[in-house]
């Protein structure tokens, strides 16, 4: 499903020398699997997200989505890829501010649907993800649990084949944040979407059938640790 | 994205942020006002020159000016209308004076003409002839200034304080816009020529003389009329008043210039300011559409809404302000 190959960034910095944010990095996620980058700030993990969502340029490498680079696409192109193929969750502030649950679901259903039939075919999923009952609030009296639900359906309405998420728990504290990855887990699977999950929470290793470690912005496979032996700071 | 979801989208956000629009709009209504007041006040000062002069002059191409406002001899018009190429000539007084009635007073500008005014075309006179009243000492007053004054019937005496005498003038009539037009602005006393000069004390002399000449011979009519002035009387264009008053009202204007970007800017820092306020919002929602795959060409246009709905907006209230 997703491909990444020797997937290189560098930013210019002061003196003329440049930061590698990410440094060669190869990766596959096959279809209905789930694989956590976790790693510290400044590692690179969201770099890469930005790489894959086609919203930033590599400076070499590839990332391929069903065999198609989709690096090397145009602006236009690019776009109905993000729009149809890529549904990307950010942490929950991200919501338009006073804005309702089902509008801010169904952004992403409005380049090609009406309003109306694009909240009639956003609230089935609102209502799996157990927001029902808050349709019509307004987005900053959602719980942080519930924000990022609505930000996980917005990245689900256009039924996409992979998923990024970047620190989708970040801002939830430590049951929220369980709750919100067993719900990427089960949809993951359920629909087989390829879910890459981007976090340095270390919870987050619990949920995915693949961790890897980013550190200076090399990938590498994470050790495997007891879940106990995790120390989750509470928000 | 569609247009009705465009719109759609910009409502559910306006009602989310609706304090911060409402200072953008009022920051660009403020200065649209300031900006449009300050040139109105410009334009209302020239367009009122304009509008008496041409109402006067008509088609008049040249004029006989007085130095003084004692004029010259009113004999010089028949040397004019005795120039070869002229098609028309009519003689002119004109004197400022005190106007007072029961209701109020007025400096007024009184004008002294005869029936000749009338062939000239200006919109004054042109639907009225001078003449049934020419005999006797009445005047004509446009309807604003009659209603401050308070004459308004047939009759009815004006007082005219000039020259140095006071004068009671009875009304002739009133005369209306639909009679002249924007002129009914003008302070103005219309008098018949003879009693003009009856009551400024200047019998047998006239301030100017308005020269229509034939097509094609308006250089040649302007040197005759030179060697007539013999270098006592101007020999000008008919548009000689409205010259003198932009080059008197330059001053003026550059000052209204300088108010006019004043309040453009003062605007445009209201404006700005409030616009500040939502910012945040506005690059968060560039942001979601573009990482959601929005085109920037959509952004663009959702972005151009805002400006459109906002301007638009600010300016209609503005222009009401």
């Amino acid at each position: 499903m997703l491909e990444l190959r020797e997937l290189v960034k560098h930013y210019p910095a002061v003196g003329g020398e440049s930061v590698r944010a990410v440094d060669g990095v190869s990766l596959e996620v096959e279809a209905g699997e789930m694989v956590a980058l976790y790693g510290p700030s400044g590692s690179g993990k969201t770099t890469l997200l930005l790489m894959i969502a086609t919203l930033l340029a590599p400076t070499s490498g590839a990332v391929l989505i069903g065999g198609r680079d989709v690096s090397s696409l145009s602006e236009r192109e690019a776009s109905a890829f993000r729009l149809t193929e890529l549904g990307f969750i950010r942490q929950s502030f991200d919501l338009l501010p006073g804005v309702s649950t089902i509008d801010n679901a169904l952004l992403k259903l409005l380049k090609a649907k009406r309003w109306r039939a694009a909240q009639r075919e956003v609230t089935p999923l609102l209502e799996r993800l157990g927001l029902g009952d808050r349709l019509h609030h307004r987005a900053e009296t959602l719980s942080m649990g519930e924000r990022q639900r609505v930000m996980i359906a917005r990245a689900l309405s256009t039924r996409p084949s992979l998923l990024l998420a970047d620190e989708p728990t970040g801002s939830l504290d430590t049951q929220r944040g369980r709750e919100v990855l067993e719900l990427l887990r089960g949809l993951c699977r359920e629909q087989g979407v390829a879910v890459v999950l981007v976090s340095h929470d270390p919870m987050a290793s619990r949920y995915a059938d693949r961790i890897y470690s980013l550190r200076d912005g090399r990938l590498s496979r994470y050790r495997a640790e007891p879940v106990a032996d995790f120390q989750v700071a509470p928000v | 994205m569609k247009p009705s979801n465009v719109l759609r989208l910009y409502r559910v956000r306006l009602r989310a942020r609706w304090a911060q629009e409402c200072l953008a709009i009022i920051g660009i209504a403020a200065g649209v006002a300031l900006l449009f007041a300050s040139q109105v006040s410009s334009t209302s000062l020239q367009g009122s020159v304009d509008q008496l002069t041409h109402g006067i002059e008509g088609d008049a191409k040249l004029q006989l000016l007085s130095r003084d406002p004692h004029g010259f001899a009113q004999s010089t018009l028949a040397r004019v209308r005795s120039v070869s190429g002229v098609r028309a000539a009519a003689p002119i007084l004109e004197a400022g004076a005190s106007a007072h009635g029961p209701r109020g007073s007025a400096s007024v500008e009184l004008i002294g003409a005869d029936e000749s005014l009338a062939s000239l075309h200006g919109s004054l006179v042109s639907n009225r002839s001078l003449a049934p009243f020419g005999g006797i000492g009445a005047v004509v007053l446009p309807a604003p200034l009659a209603n401050k004054l308070g004459v308004v019937r047939f009759g009815q005496e004006v007082t005219l304080q000039l020259a140095g005498q006071t004068v009671q003038a009875p009304l002739y009539q009133v005369l209306g816009r639909r009679q002249i037009g924007a002129l009914t602005a003008s302070p103005v006393v219309l008098a018949p020529l003879s009693y003009a000069q009856e009551v400024t004390g200047l019998r047998g002399r006239v301030t100017r003389i308005l020269v229509q000449p034939a097509p094609g011979a308006q250089a040649r009519v302007r040197a005759a009329l030179t060697r007539i002035a013999a270098g006592h009387i101007n020999v000008e264009s008919s548009d000689y008043d409205e010259q003198m008053f932009t080059r008197a009202a330059a001053v003026s204007n550059q000052s209204t210039a300088l108010f006019s970007a004043i309040s453009a800017l003062v605007g445009f820092l209201f404006a700005f300011n409030a616009m500040l306020l939502t910012v945040p919002a506005r690059r968060r929602l560039i942001a979601d559409l573009r990482r959601d795959g929005y085109t920037p060409a959509t952004v663009l246009t959702v972005m151009l809404l805002d400006a459109i709905g906002l301007g638009a907006i600010g300016c209609v209230l503005g222009l009401a302000l």
